[in-house]
């Protein structure tokens, strides 16, 4: 018996003395509820020695009165009715654990989220479900057994899902650190969105300068094992100790006999749209995404392919690298921490009939005026206008198109880029052009980066940009010339406009990943209402997920520019590291236990278990019941919930625990 | 020994007042809950919640239990199903709650007392939507009675 | 002639026939031992009999009163089902439909291994409800009985009582479409005498039609004023071939969940639970009804849960022992009317 283990099996034998401490939260709870009458209140129930109140029991001051009840033997049981557990257990968890407590005899009654902020001008009513929370969380506390804590080892491996600038980062924060890194992407090439820019605001500088450096370090990186064109199939396991199951997709192509000579693209009879060029441009069945691509590896998109084998002859491809029966390929990794940076869809405004996007030729989105801008985009960054290829004399641009959008289907939220990416794409093509009209109509401008509001002044001030704020009322094209004619609202002028303009840009915003659905259910991770993945709290763990040893990072959590993404790659990166480092982590030991002399060993607990964690042992005095593997348990309760005579339970929620808080007894 | 504790005694010239448990799964259901009370959306005061690990956790027996230890009626909120934190609990779970409430409805006892329903981590309005129509429809079953024993 | 304690059937066919089989079984040592039906000590009864020896072949009768589940001796076996050396013996059950599909069940839920029982099939064209009859009858006792064509002809002192056959014949036994023991095509030579396949079984359920439409108030009247004389003697439980659990829930403590007194709430829970339990696994052979003491009808619960389990899952058990039961199992796309949405 180890030295815990004895005073786990002391604490189990006392009696409770249970400490109840309700918290004030400022005025959070105090305001609305009496806390000295919820005091009173705790201390005519049964077991109850102490009962305290104060201001907020999660400062040092908080915690220290609890640890002296504790020190000092008045207790050993606590209480604390304030906020979520969500918030504070872990907190108070130490608080008990510090003060040589099992941490585990600790009950939280959640007063605030639950209470007082739901029923904040039903203060009656507040106070009785206060109350209530208070004895419910007591009769919990009374059932409570102390518990050893159970570590698991963390594999210093982290997966990222997303090679865009967020994930690339992140996994170059990994390696620096020493961290062995899966970066697994979908699409053929690295680099995201980030390698459609040509310009990033507000410095101007060319993204594609600031990319490929990043790009080819990845694919040097020794401790980086890149997966392109690959996705993530299954996530079994738990942190620390992921399953990880990855696709690769077949290429159609031998990557190790393929040189990257290129000579197949010509001779390819099939042209398709060209996904990176938003249509603006064709590519053949047989590609390259774009000529900085990493890595460097021709793909044959095989939806499009006829197999006219002509890539596959010898005189084209001399290595003799085309296999049209090409298989995908699966492998399985061991992985400690993941990283989701899957990014982000531009907002399709074909929806949006009353902009004419799809029917008029000269109406684009954002990301395709950054195409025609981009120095190797499909014009050389020569923008034209798609109805004649000519100079477009006069622009206007649309802010706010799919975001911010408080009617039926709208994107509500604000999208964070559009109205610095319109500045820069107005000012890009003024350096060029500076006699050319440029409008932009807006709701409002949002410029709150570092050195956004001088860019924005610097547009309108020094480039002669014209801010319209006003929506825009119709659009119609004049069908001689195919430009397209706005009707407006200037509404700090108060009168109406009309201007006719030769390229109509609608300054799309951003969506979350149309399948981001399939991550959520591959990582047992949350979204928010927008649809981006939720994090674990919004300010303090803004990169962490409910699901231990998964975080998140860049878009997908929610829109954001370069910068914000980055950041955010480097607090996850962080974050993994942090657990890695530490080789192991605590893991809270809730789990099943098979009442031996209950089980009949019917097996429904087998069949209901999703992790595969309970199978049949011979007992010597039961027979044939149930096992639990406590290594692939984790404590979700399927298999108690099922079981007819209870012979299965589960530690934290245990039956015992349950019914005591059922049964309003205290 | 098993009379209520609770104080059912209500003023005079109040209205009655039912008293809900409700189950909500630790990962969706119990953080929309707690979304609900960040965003600061208000409902009824009528229920009381408890924490489980999961919708895939709670046994008939806690359900019945709650009837008939005098609670006016019971909520089980979990994932929506494809989003279940431990993969298929709620799946599970839904036959169980499926058979029980229609043999509640077959027994003749109010199985509108019993509310199952999904709600994730970001929907703490739809939560607040729900536990408002649950407590409307316990509301206008009355107090729960048909488990009042006679010694 | 007056025959006592007997039953006079035209089920002879049906009697011998299995004799002949289980003569068989015995001989050539397919079986180590049969479990069947012998006559019962009172009128109206049978008793379950089991022989090793040809010799008491002729005690085995079949008739309209061969109401005992005998998979109920295999989980957990009985003794004489196991040997101190040899363990676990070949029995032979004489199996109507729901036997054979109690044993099916038994062994999807790993208590019967199917390669260490034969099924004896018979087909069953229903039992007769005893207690009904009794209950007619009265406190006059009841010396003779016998089922002639439709007519189930009762005898006592000074009286005789017909009753027709299809109408006081079980519940369950009215709707059964099960009469033969299901056969099993992973284990062919599970079944001797008549099995028979059941591919898709289509019940209308129409006999609970009646009592759906009820209202709640009447529902629960109905309900309460018949399990209100439950004594809780759980004859129901010792008589149901899958009440096999080591401890019940009703004599569960730590934590005690349920009273176990007779007040109508503690009954009434214990009802409820049960059927829980038995959604998915009743295998509609009505003897929980009919050693029913107090002449409960459970067979109502028992026919609605196979109603959930049809509509819902489309399952009936005890036909397949590798189908998944439903409380086990589940569906992405299963039906969730019942879950509480917004308006």
């Amino acid at each position: 018996m180890t030295e815990t283990d004895i005073k786990i099996s002391i604490m189990a034998n006392e009696k409770p003395r249970i400490g109840v401490y309700v918290c004030h939260c400022g005025v959070n709870i105090g305001g609305v509820v009496s806390v000295p009458d919820l005091v009173e209140y705790a201390k005519t129930l049964p077991d109850v020695t102490v009962g305290r109140e104060y201001k907020f029991f999660c400062s040092d001051v908080g915690q220290k009165m609890i640890k002296e009840d504790i020190e000092a033997g008045l207790i050993n049981r606590v209480v604390v009715a304030a906020c979520s557990p969500r918030m504070h257990e872990p907190t108070f968890r130490i608080t008990c654990k510090e003060a040589g407590l099992n941490q585990f005899l600790f009950e939280m009654a959640n007063i605030r989220e639950h209470s007082t902020w739901v029923h904040m001008k039903d203060t009656e009513g507040a106070y009785e479900v206060a109350k209530d929370h208070i004895r419910l969380a007591i009769a919990k506390a009374r059932e409570l057994a102390p518990l050893a804590v159970q570590k698991v080892n963390v594999e210093p491996t982290c997966l990222i899902i997303g090679a865009g600038i967020t994930g690339m980062n992140a996994a170059l924060d990994l390696t620096s650190a020493g961290y062995k890194v899966y970066l697994v992407e979908r699409s053929a090439t690295i680099g995201g969105h980030m390698a459609q820019l040509d310009k990033t605001f507000p410095t101007m500088d060319c993204s594609s300068c600031i990319l490929t450096p990043k790009m080819s370090e990845i694919s040097r990186d020794k401790n980086i094992e890149l997966l392109t064109y690959s996705e993530v199939v299954e996530v079994t396991g738990y942190i620390g100790n992921f399953e990880v199951t990855i696709k690769k997709k077949p290429h159609y192509i031998d990557q190790v006999k393929c040189n990257g000579c290129g000579i197949c693209v010509d001779p390819c009879p099939i042209s398709v749209g060209n996904e990176f060029e938003l249509g603006l441009a064709t590519r053949k069945a047989i590609y390259i995404p774009f000529p900085q691509a990493v890595p460097s590896q021709y793909t044959i998109d095989m939806d499009s392919c006829v197999e006219c084998g002509i890539c596959a002859r010898e005189d084209v491809c001399e290595p003799g690298a085309i296999n049209y029966d090409d298989k995908p390929e699966f492998i399985t990794v061991k992985i400690g921490t993941i990283i989701v940076a899957t990014g982000y869809d531009e907002y399709d405004p074909s929806g949006l009939k009353q902009y004419g996007y799809g029917k008029y030729p000269n109406v684009i989105t954002g990301l395709q005026m950054e195409r025609l801008l981009s120095s190797f985009g499909p014009v050389v960054g020569k923008p034209v206008k798609p109805s004649d290829l000519k100079d477009p004399h006069s622009i206007a641009f649309l802010q706010c198109v799919g975001s911010r959008n408080f009617r039926e289907g709208g994107n509500k939220y604000c999208s964070r880029v559009c109205c610095m990416y319109a500045t820069k794409q107005a000012r890009q093509y003024k350096e060029k052009h500076p006699e050319a009209d440029i409008y932009i109509f807006y709701m409002d401008i949002r410029a709150f980066g570092k050195g956004y509001e001088e860019f924005y002044e610097s547009a309108a001030r020094d480039y002669g940009i014209n801010y319209v704020r006003g929506r825009i009322a119709e659009i119609r094209e004049n069908p001689l010339n195919h430009n397209i004619i706005i009707r407006a609202e200037d509404t700090l002028l108060q009168q109406p406009i009309e201007v006719e303009v030769e390229l109509f840009v609608l300054s799309t915003g951003i969506e979350p990943k149309a399948d981001s659905d399939s991550i959520t259910t591959l990582l047992r991770i949350q979204k928010s209402a927008d649809g981006f993945f939720l994090e674990a709290h919004p300010k303090l763990r803004p990169v962490d997920t409910l699901t231990e040893g998964i975080f998140i990072a860049g878009v997908s959590q929610g829109p954001k520019d370069i910068p914000d993404s980055v950041a955010q790659a480097k607090g996850a990166a962080s974050s993994a590291i942090g657990l890695m480092a530490k080789g192991e982590v605590e893991i809270e030991p809730f789990f099943a236990v098979v009442h031996s002399d209950r089980c009949s060993g019917c097996g429904m607990c087998i069949q209901n278990c999703a992790y595969g964690a309970i199978e049949f042992v011979d007992d010597r005095s039961f027979g044939t019941i149930a096992s639990i593997n406590i290594a692939l348990c984790k404590g979700c309760g399927a298999c108690s919930g099922n079981c007819r005579s209870s012979a299965i339970d589960i530690i934290g929620f245990s039956s015992e625990q349950l019914h005591s808080m059922i049964t309003k007894r205290v | 020994m098993t009379e209520p504790i609770v104080e059912t005694k209500q003023s005079e010239n109040k209205e009655w007042e039912p008293k809900i448990i409700a189950f909500l799964c630790n990962w969706c259901s119990y953080a929309g809950a707690d979304l609900a009370g960040v965003s600061r959306i208000q409902y009824p005061s009528n229920i009381r919640i408890v924490r489980v690990p999961c919708s895939g956790r709670i046994n008939a027996y806690f359900i019945i239990k709650s009837l008939t230890d005098g609670w006016d009626g019971v909520i089980v909120s979990g994932c929506h199903p494809g989003d279940c934190h431990y993969i298929s609990g709620n799946l599970v779970a839904r036959r169980r709650f499926a058979i029980l409430k229609e043999l509640l409805e077959f027994f003749g006892i109010e199985a509108g007392r019993i509310n199952f329903m999904w709600a994730s981590a970001a929907e703490g309005e739809r939560f607040a939507v729900l536990v408002r129509k649950a407590t409307e429809i316990v509301k206008k079953l009355g107090p729960n009675t048909k488990f009042d024993k006679k010694w | 002639m007056v025959k006592f304690m007997g039953l006079e059937t035209e089920n002879k066919e049906i009697e011998n026939n299995l004799r002949e089989i289980a003569r068989e079984l015995l001989k050539e040592k397919k079986v180590d031992v049969i479990i069947g039906y012998k006559k019962g000590t009172l009128p109206l009864l049978s008793q379950p009999i089991i022989i090793d020896s040809e010799e008491d072949i002729d005690k085995l009768i079949w008739n309209n009163l061969c109401y005992v589940n005998l998979a109920k001796y295999l989980v957990p076996r009985v003794p004489r089902f196991v040997d101190p050396e040899k363990g676990n013996l070949t029995v032979g059950v004489v199996s109507k439909g729901c036997v054979g599909r109690a044993l099916i069940h038994l062994a999807s839920e790993n208590k019967i291994n199917l390669d260490e029982i034969k099924i004896i099939g018979i087909p069953c064209n229903g039992v007769v409800n005893r207690q009904r009859i009794e209950m007619e009858i009265g406190e006059k006792e009841i010396l003779e009985v016998s089922v002639l064509g439709n007519n189930i002809i009762v005898k006592g002192k000074n009286f005789e009582k017909e009753f027709p056959f299809d109408e006081y014949m079980n519940d369950l036994c009215k709707v059964c479409k099960i009469r033969k023991p299901p056969l099993v095509s992973k284990v062919p030579d599970l079944c001797v005498g008549e099995c028979e396949e059941y591919s898709n079984i289509v019940d209308e359920f129409t006999d609970i039609e009646e009592f759906d439409s009820k209202t709640p108030k009447e529902k629960w009247q109905h309900i309460s004023e018949a399990l209100s004389v439950c004594t809780r003697c759980y004859a129901c439980r010792e008589a149901c071939p899958m009440c096999y659990c080591n401890l019940c829930f009703v004599d569960q403590n730590k934590p005690v969940w349920f009273g176990k007194t007779t007040d109508l709430p503690d009954i009434i829970v214990y009802h409820l639970i049960r059927a829980m339990h038995m959604a998915g696994r009743c295998v509609a052979c009505g003897a929980c009804s009919l050693v029913c003491p107090m002449g409960i009808d459970l067979n109502i619960i028992n026919r609605k849960l196979e109603k959930i389990v049809k509509e819902r899952f489309d399952f009936t058990s005890g036909l397949d022992p590798d189908a998944l039961p439903p409380m086990v199992n589940f569906k992405m796309e299963d039906a969730q009317e019942f879950m509480l949405e917004e308006d």
